[in-house]
């Protein structure tokens, strides 16, 4: 089950390949599907280098860009580029601070360039875990708890990070003070899953495996167009869903314009907050959650529950939902790890398509009968 | 004489009332609209169902709890303020409410790493609230015995001081090592919850009140001659060494108890008392220990509809809403000559 | 009972503090006591140990050494429910009192009679009623305590002692921080209450001259020990001239009073009678003058038609004055 990952990859590579051949690499997949909408990232050809950018690179930044240029190893600066931007490709050596970009790296098999992660101990994939087991890859420390000396010592080629706020301040700004590269991925931050997914280009850019990258990018993105499409075709209403779960009677209710909404509606369904918008998640009186949920039949990702006693335990009030009788509840927890490693995380961001499979089979199931949930487990 | 009682009758009688107002408008005036009627079929069982769960399941029990909470907390306070003969002193001084903060914070800061699968029924339930009791208590053990080894209250209240403080440093350095989603919980938790307590465990919550409030009154004659100075009670008989400890564990079982089910709750303990000496214009304890817990009672379910009042299910946490009412308070007692410090 | 009527009784008593295992010792061998009915002041300079002694007395503090009997009962052996009965206790402990009505403060002198919610019974209520007669507080019982001055809250803290109805009242420092008249107000009432009521008060002061005239038995504390007896008893010995005296103070004891030591006496003969010379005399003293019959200069006081007139002769000098004052203020240059 833990090498299915990879394999499964590596196939939907190889038989959607087939039909890709000859298709451009940026931009569109084919002339059917529509094109992945466009997020944060721009890749740009340029003389002797890609330049890279990133705009919005973190909530609120206020229309900030960021900019990189990638140069070959060998290849001579371009004219009137600054070496801080300049990231040497392929890079050799990689620190990720986020499960999902060493996630990115294993679906292009580019995993044994990772030589420090943050957060071991919630990785999912088996090959990560038991380079991280053996220590070829070391856990390099939390957000504000970054270990620099370490980080340094591991003389990474780059270093994948996510920003939050302004990096002139913060741990990753004593890192590029101490000539250590890093990059502020905004994946996190998209709200399409494609979108999200098509950052993979970008390490394929990293790692000089571009044409796998698109390759992989492409396969998904027709791959999820099409289950678009078939969803589009359900009869009947729209089954109304619930996300997220109270605590401590307050409910942090997810805005309408998430990738997760996208999800849903992707796949037939309606979310109930859809109207909710902004780009945090809003704390609502579980009174007033309750009240619109039972416009819902279907609810998703009720928190950390990986049984139907466990929201009983956390909030009683939730027992007298028809909604939780109804026995359609179903959680992300269908592949994770006792210490906490979830491969929703992980190759979920990869394989958006397979997550669509899986809210189709949740909310219309009588379009995938026999498709068996690969991230999400129903709730007993 | 006369006049004086027949202003405490009043505002007994005015208080009582005012409570019943204000937890029928803490039913009628949730954090969703609701038809008078509508609630009023719901509390005698002929309403819709949806709506019944609501008043019954949520608008009720929030209800209850505000009650007992604002009681239970605010005689917390009184205790403290007599005790320690101090107008600023609340049931934090005694560190209880950081002891609860340090079980839940170890249950669910370091715990649920440590142990995922299970943890999903500590996070849940009794357990957090078990957690919260077994820290209040531990302080509440350590506060007891220095109080029975030292003579001078004030240590006492220093130690009790410092403790809370070093649990806090505690607290900090335990959400410095764990990850945002964790962090969130326990911050929310100290927000201060009304909701969400379930009927067996308002039960307990009515309970635990009731021991303390009882303990507290049986204490009503040693209480009004403490007001006189510690050398004058032990003169007319009062043993100073018993007293304060039994003060001291009833404060703790009020103000632990409430803090494990519904989080800390802040400024209740330290204002609630100065407004009710202000509306009984007494300090008697014969007639203030009812009287603040009315206030208190009154004053939280007022907080609690000023949480919901927002709407559209946006809500206000209870903390903000009391220390909006708190501070103000204790900023009357700390500047004003003619203000409450002196009355005290 | 005690025997002669002693209510109060120290044997070989040594007083000071315990702290864990330091002992430090503030005096010793105390051998004291006090009657029924009788005013006893407990005078000495500061720092000397009043308070321990009063509080070591009354079980506030238990003793080092040697034994305190009440009532011919020992202390240690008294039950602590019973002891309120025997005796109260007024301290100046600084405690801030408000929004509560003198009658409730002298009510809680009823504490070791009342239920456990503190109800007053018709004998409580007597009891209070006639504390606040007693002193004088009847008027203003129905006022809050900070409503009123200091000497009459004093007088209400007195009150409170008395309510307690407990045959020994002891009190430390009720005339601190009060104007003259509130003092001799404060040890008359004492006094009445040792006399009417049969109490016995035993008080710590400053106030030498209330405690000399007044008190039926003087406790004086040196850093010796304590000297016990009446007052006049204390000033035959001289007792209370070594234990004040200094190079500013001296003690008199036909005046029964300290006065400053005068320096630079020079001799005036003063003729004249009554209050008027009494009190010349006394302007004199105070600005360096004794009175010496064989002086050359010489003061004279006429009473005529209700005014004072004071002539000057001597020294070449014959000078008239319509006041103490302008005769003291110009006698220097006569005198030269």
């Amino acid at each position: 089950m833990t090498k299915l990952v990879p394999l499964v990859i590596a196939a939907a590579i190889i038989l959607l390949s087939c039909r890709n051949e000859g298709k451009s690499r940026t931009g569109g997949t084919g002339v059917d599907s529509p094109a992945i909408p466009q997020g944060r990232l721009f890749i740009e050809r340029i003389q002797g280098a890609t330049r890279v950018e990133v705009r919005e690179p973190w909530q609120n930044s206020g229309g900030r860009e960021l900019v990189w240029y990638l140069v070959g190893r060998d290849s001579t600066l371009p004219p009137g580029i600054d070496e801080e931007q300049v990231i040497r490709v392929p890079v050799r050596r990689m620190v990720c601070m986020s499960t999902t970009h060493a996630a990115m790296m294993r679906a292009l098999e580019a995993d044994s360039l990772i030589v420090g992660i943050s957060g071991s101990s919630l990785v999912y994939d088996s090959i990560l875990l038991e380079r991280i087991r053996s220590g070829g890859i070391k856990d390099v420390g939390y957000e504000g708890n970054l270990n620099r000396e370490l980080v340094i010592s591991l003389e990474p080629d780059l270093v994948m990070a996510y920003g939050v706020a302004d990096p002139s301040s913060g741990s990753n700004a004593r890192l590029a003070e101490a000539g250590v590269k890093v990059f502020y991925n905004a994946d996190y931050l998209e709200q399409h899953p494609l979108t999200r997914c098509a950052w993979l280009r970008l390490f394929g850019l990293l790692t000089g495996k571009e044409r796998m990258a698109d390759s992989i990018v492409s396969a998904v993105s027709e791959s999820y167009y099409t289950l678009v499409s078939m969803a589009a075709g359900a009869e009947g209403d729209k089954p109304g869903v619930l996300l997220g779960a109270p605590w401590e009677d307050v409910w942090y209710v997810s805005p309408g314009n998430t990738y997760i909404g996208r999800l849903i509606e992707d796949a037939g369904g309606h979310y109930i907050f859809s109207d909710m918008t902004g780009s945090n998640s809003v704390p609502v009186s579980v009174e007033s959650v309750f009240r619109r949920a039972s416009d819902a039949e279907i609810w998703i990702n009720p928190g950390t529950a990986d049984m139907l006693s466990d929201i009983a335990l956390s909030d009683h009030r939730m027992t007298s939902l028809s909604l939780f009788r109804g026995g359609r509840i179903w959680n992300n927890r269908g592949r994770i790890r006792p210490e906490g490693g979830n491969d929703y995380w992980e190759s979920g961001v990869v394989r958006p398509d397979l997550l669509l499979k899986d809210f189709i089979s949740i909310i219309h199931p009588e379009l995938l009968p026999d498709h068996d949930q690969y991230y999400y487990i129903r709730l007993e | 004489m006369n006049s004086s009682r027949t202003r405490i009758a009043a505002a007994m009688t005015g208080l009582v009332l005012l409570m019943i107002l204000l937890f029928m408008a803490d039913l009628f005036l949730g954090s969703t609209r609701m038809n008078f009627s509508d609630v009023l079929r719901s509390l005698f069982g002929h309403g819709d169902p949806g709506d019944e769960i609501i008043v019954m399941q949520f608008r009720l029990p929030k209800a209850i709890t505000a009650v007992l909470a604002g009681a239970a907390m605010s005689v917390s306070g009184l205790l403290m303020q007599t005790l320690f003969r101090n107008p600023l002193a609340g049931p934090d001084v005694l560190g209880v409410s950081s002891g609860a903060g340090l079980g839940v914070a170890l249950t669910l800061l370091t715990l649920t790493p440590l142990f995922t699968l299970p943890a999903n029924s500590l996070f849940a339930g009794w357990g957090l609230i078990l957690a919260a009791w077994a820290g209040a208590g531990a302080v509440m053990i350590v506060i007891m015995t220095v109080s029975a080894r030292m003579r001078d209250i004030m240590t006492v209240l220093i130690v009790g001081l410092l403790l809370a403080s070093a649990i806090s440093a505690v607290v900090s350095l335990l959400q410095y090592f764990s990850n945002e989603a964790m962090l969130r919980t326990y911050v929310i938790w100290t927000m201060g919850n009304l909701g969400n307590i379930s009927y067996p465990q308002i039960r307990a919550l009515a309970l635990a009140t009731a021991a303390g409030l009882v303990i507290a009154f049986m204490m009503v004659k040693p209480l009004n001659a403490m007001l006189m100075g510690e050398t004058f009670s032990r003169t007319v008989g009062v043993r100073m060494q018993r007293t304060r400890i039994v003060l001291l564990a009833s404060a703790s079982i009020l103000a632990g108890s409430v803090t494990a089910f519904c989080g800390p709750l802040a400024f209740i303990g330290i204002a609630v008392p100065h407004i009710a000496r202000l509306v009984f214009g007494t300090t008697d304890h014969r007639t203030l220990m009812p009287g603040v817990a009315l206030c208190g009672a009154a004053t939280l379910l007022a907080s609690d509809i000023i949480s919901g009042l927002p709407g559209g299910g946006h809500i206000i946490p209870v903390n903000t809403v009391t220390s909006l009412i708190g501070i103000p308070v204790v900023l009357w007692i700390i500047l004003g000559k003619t203000g409450l410090g002196r009355r005290f | 009972m005690g025997t002669n009527g002693i209510i109060a009784e120290t044997r070989s008593l040594s007083i000071g503090y315990r702290n864990r295992n330091r002992i430090s010792e503030v005096m010793n061998g105390l051998s004291l006591s006090a009657r029924r009915g009788e005013l006893v002041a407990l005078i000495g300079r500061n720092g000397t140990g009043k308070s321990t002694l009063l509080r070591t007395l009354v079980g506030l503090q238990p003793p080092l050494g040697g034994s305190v009997a009440l009532d011919g009962n020992l202390l240690g052996e008294i039950d602590l429910s019973q002891l309120p009965r025997l005796v109260s206790f007024a301290s100046t402990e600084p405690v801030a009192l408000h929004n509560i009505r003198v009658r409730d403060v002298v009510s809680l002198g009823r504490f070791p009679y009342t239920n456990w919610i503190g109800t007053l019974t018709e004998e409580d209520k007597e009891a209070v009623s006639v504390a606040l007669e007693a002193t004088g507080l009847s008027l203003l019982a129905e006022r809050s305590i900070d409503g009123i001055s200091d000497g009459e809250r004093q007088r209400a803290l007195i009150a409170r002692s008395l309510a307690q109805d407990t045959g020994l009242l002891v009190m430390d420092e009720p005339t601190a921080f009060l104007d003259l008249p509130s003092r001799y107000g404060i040890v008359s009432l004492l006094r009445k209450l040792t006399r009417e009521k049969g109490k016995c008060v035993i008080y710590s002061t400053h106030d030498l001259d209330t405690a000399i005239n007044e008190a039926d038995r003087i406790w004086l504390m040196t850093g010796d020990g304590v000297s016990e007896g009446a007052p006049e008893d204390l000033m035959l010995k001289g007792l209370l001239a070594r234990a004040f005296e200094s190079p500013l103070l001296t003690f008199s004891i036909t005046d029964g009073a300290f006065s400053f030591v005068r320096s630079r006496q020079t001799g005036i003969a003063l003729e004249g009678k009554g209050k008027a010379a009494k009190l010349t005399a006394r302007a004199l003293a105070r600005c360096g003058y004794i009175t010496d019959p064989q002086a050359p200069l010489n003061v004279r006081v006429n009473e005529i038609a209700g005014a004072f007139e004071w002539t000057v002769s001597g020294n070449g000098a014959h000078e008239r004055y319509t006041s103490l004052y302008d005769l003291v203020t110009h006698l220097p240059q006569i005198v030269k």
